[in-house]
């Protein structure tokens, strides 16, 4: 673990994440989520959700890059392909690829000779955090906390700015939190090293969350919204 | 896999930091920043009124939660619709053009794809406060927009927009009588907060053709383009100047 970690986990980086909600928004407008309790049961099915799965990519994505310079050739367009089988909403694939497009444009002026292009023009974020994760110097397993913390951390910021919570509030919710995503990212590393062996990118795992299928597709048609999903 | 060795690229410090755009090497963008209400949308579509027989134009707007601000350029007629962009700001309409300008950028990158004749991209921020600024890696140069309705202390209140824009434009000095406010206060308190920058008084209503502004605008895409406009120094990567971070 070192500062790498802290670089592409940052909030602050500059890569789009601020302006997404991750489905929160539409949830507090149905009412479900309303307060502590009910934010806390949405990033618990979030990232046992939607999460596990960005987790496993992450990892993947990470082992694909390997830890020195990025292979020229490598299954990117596979991988891309079976997240977005795993993203059922078509705005949630959309959100997914314009941060994986912003993050890309970070990683590479960040690190400019590795081959970023193979991942194409607006790749999955949770494949290219994998991937920049490598050039930060991190393993696949911090990628896959990278991915799991990023999960709940953008729609608890927007909890706060949407619902007024107090933010020393939501950060005990985090804390909880935290526990859990380390949990997620362990097993996602473990099924990403299992898979990455031989290649059997179906075998990645599959979770999804419908509601938050449905609030990705219901905030699409809200008039007034304050975050891009 | 533990990566306690280091990787290829970590320890080689061969970092080029992204360079700043070469003038006239893609469409100029100038932003266009100030609080709710002062008159931004309004300008824009004056601009594009009198600018786009001449130039290839496009518009990138930040409204805050609806598309008010790109519905209304749709519906003025100015551009057409596939020339006018709207990003949204999830909250933070500084974030979106300062801190964190990546759905602008893909705005603007997409569409200088579409139009690869562009000359001038104009982005809107959204109503914000005086301390909005665009960062150069979004806008090659930038104005901001107060009023006259919020008094004649405004500009002495200061603030980055104030202080740091390339045109300070106070609009709607066609109501400063109402108001009460003194345009000869503005000016003095403005000159003295940004010496040497240029500040324009502006009144929409009076001058449709927002006149003094767009003569600002001809200026600068004619530097742009000429290639003599002044790039902004890209950021030094810090290995290159060891020693110096105690500054
Ligand atoms: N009297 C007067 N009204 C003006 C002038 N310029 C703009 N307005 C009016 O001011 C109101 C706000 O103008 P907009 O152009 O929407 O302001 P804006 O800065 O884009 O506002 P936001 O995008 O909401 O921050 C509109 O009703 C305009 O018609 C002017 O010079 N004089
Ligand atoms: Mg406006």
């Amino acid at each position: 673990m070192g500062a790498g970690l802290l670089l592409l986990g940052d909030s602050r980086l500059p890569a789009g994440g601020y302006a997404h909600s991750g489905g929160l928004e539409n949830a507090v407008l149905r009412g479900e989520v309303h307060d502590l309790d009910t934010l806390t049961e949405f990033l618990l099915g979030k990232l046992y959700g939607t999460g596990a799965v960005q987790a496993a990519f992450a990892a993947v994505a990470a082992l694909t890059a390997g830890p020195y310079t990025m292979p020229e050739v490598a299954p990117w367009a596979e991988l891309d392909a079976e997240l977005d089988a795993r993203t059922a909403a078509a705005p949630a694939r959309a959100a997914s690829r314009a941060q994986g497009r912003s993050l890309r444009r970070v990683a590479k002026a960040a690190w400019p000779t590795e081959p970023w292009a193979a991942l194409g023009v607006s790749p999955h974020h949770a494949i290219v955090l994998g991937a920049a994760a490598t050039r930060a110097r991190l393993d696949e397993r911090e990628a896959a906390v990278l991915a799991a913390t990023n999960v709940v951390n953008g729609p608890a910021s927007a909890a706060v700015k949407l619902l007024s919570f107090d933010p020393i509030s939501v950060t005990v919710v985090l804390a909880e939190m935290a526990g859990h995503c380390d949990q997620v990212a362990e097993e996602a590393a473990d099924a990403a090293r299992t898979v990455f062996a031989d290649g059997d990118w179906e075998r990645l795992p599959c979770w999804s969350s419908v509601g938050l299928d449905v609030c990705a597709e219901l905030h699409v048609h809200e008039e007034v919204v304050h975050f891009a999903s | 896999m533990h990566l306690d060795h280091t990787p290829g690229n970590g320890g080689t410090h061969t970092h080029t930091p992204p360079a700043p755009a070469v003038p006239g090497s893609r469409p100029l963008r100038i932003g266009i920043g100030g609080p709710v209400g002062s008159g931004k949308t309004a300008l824009v579509a004056a601009l594009c009124r009198v600018l786009a027989d001449r130039f290839s134009l496009a518009v990138v707007t930040n409204d805050i939660y609806t598309t008010e601000d790109a519905d209304f350029l749709r519906a003025a007629g100015v551009l057409a619709a596939d020339r006018i962009a709207a990003v949204q700001t999830g909250c933070c309409p500084h974030t979106a053009v300062r801190d964190d300008i990546s759905g602008n950028l893909d705005a603007v990158e997409d569409l200088a794809a579409a139009h690869p004749d562009l000359d001038l991209v104009i982005i809107e921020s959204g109503g914000d406060n005086l301390t909005m600024t665009f960062s150069r890696g979004l806008a090659d140069v930038q104005m901001f927009v107060i009023d006259v309705s919020g008094g004649d202390k405004v500009p002495r209140k200061g603030g980055p927009g104030v202080t740091r824009s390339d045109l300070l434009v106070i609009n709607k000095t066609d109501i400063a009588p109402q108001i009460g406010a003194d345009l000869a206060v503005m000016d003095r308190d403005a000159a003295r907060m940004r010496p040497g920058t240029p500040v324009a008084f502006l009144s929409l209503r009076e001058s449709p053709g927002a006149d003094v502004v767009t003569a600002w605008v001809l200026d600068q895409i004619t530097a742009w383009q000429a290639g003599t406009a002044v790039p902004v120094a890209a950021p030094t990567p810090l290995s290159s100047t060891a020693g110096s971070a105690a500054g």
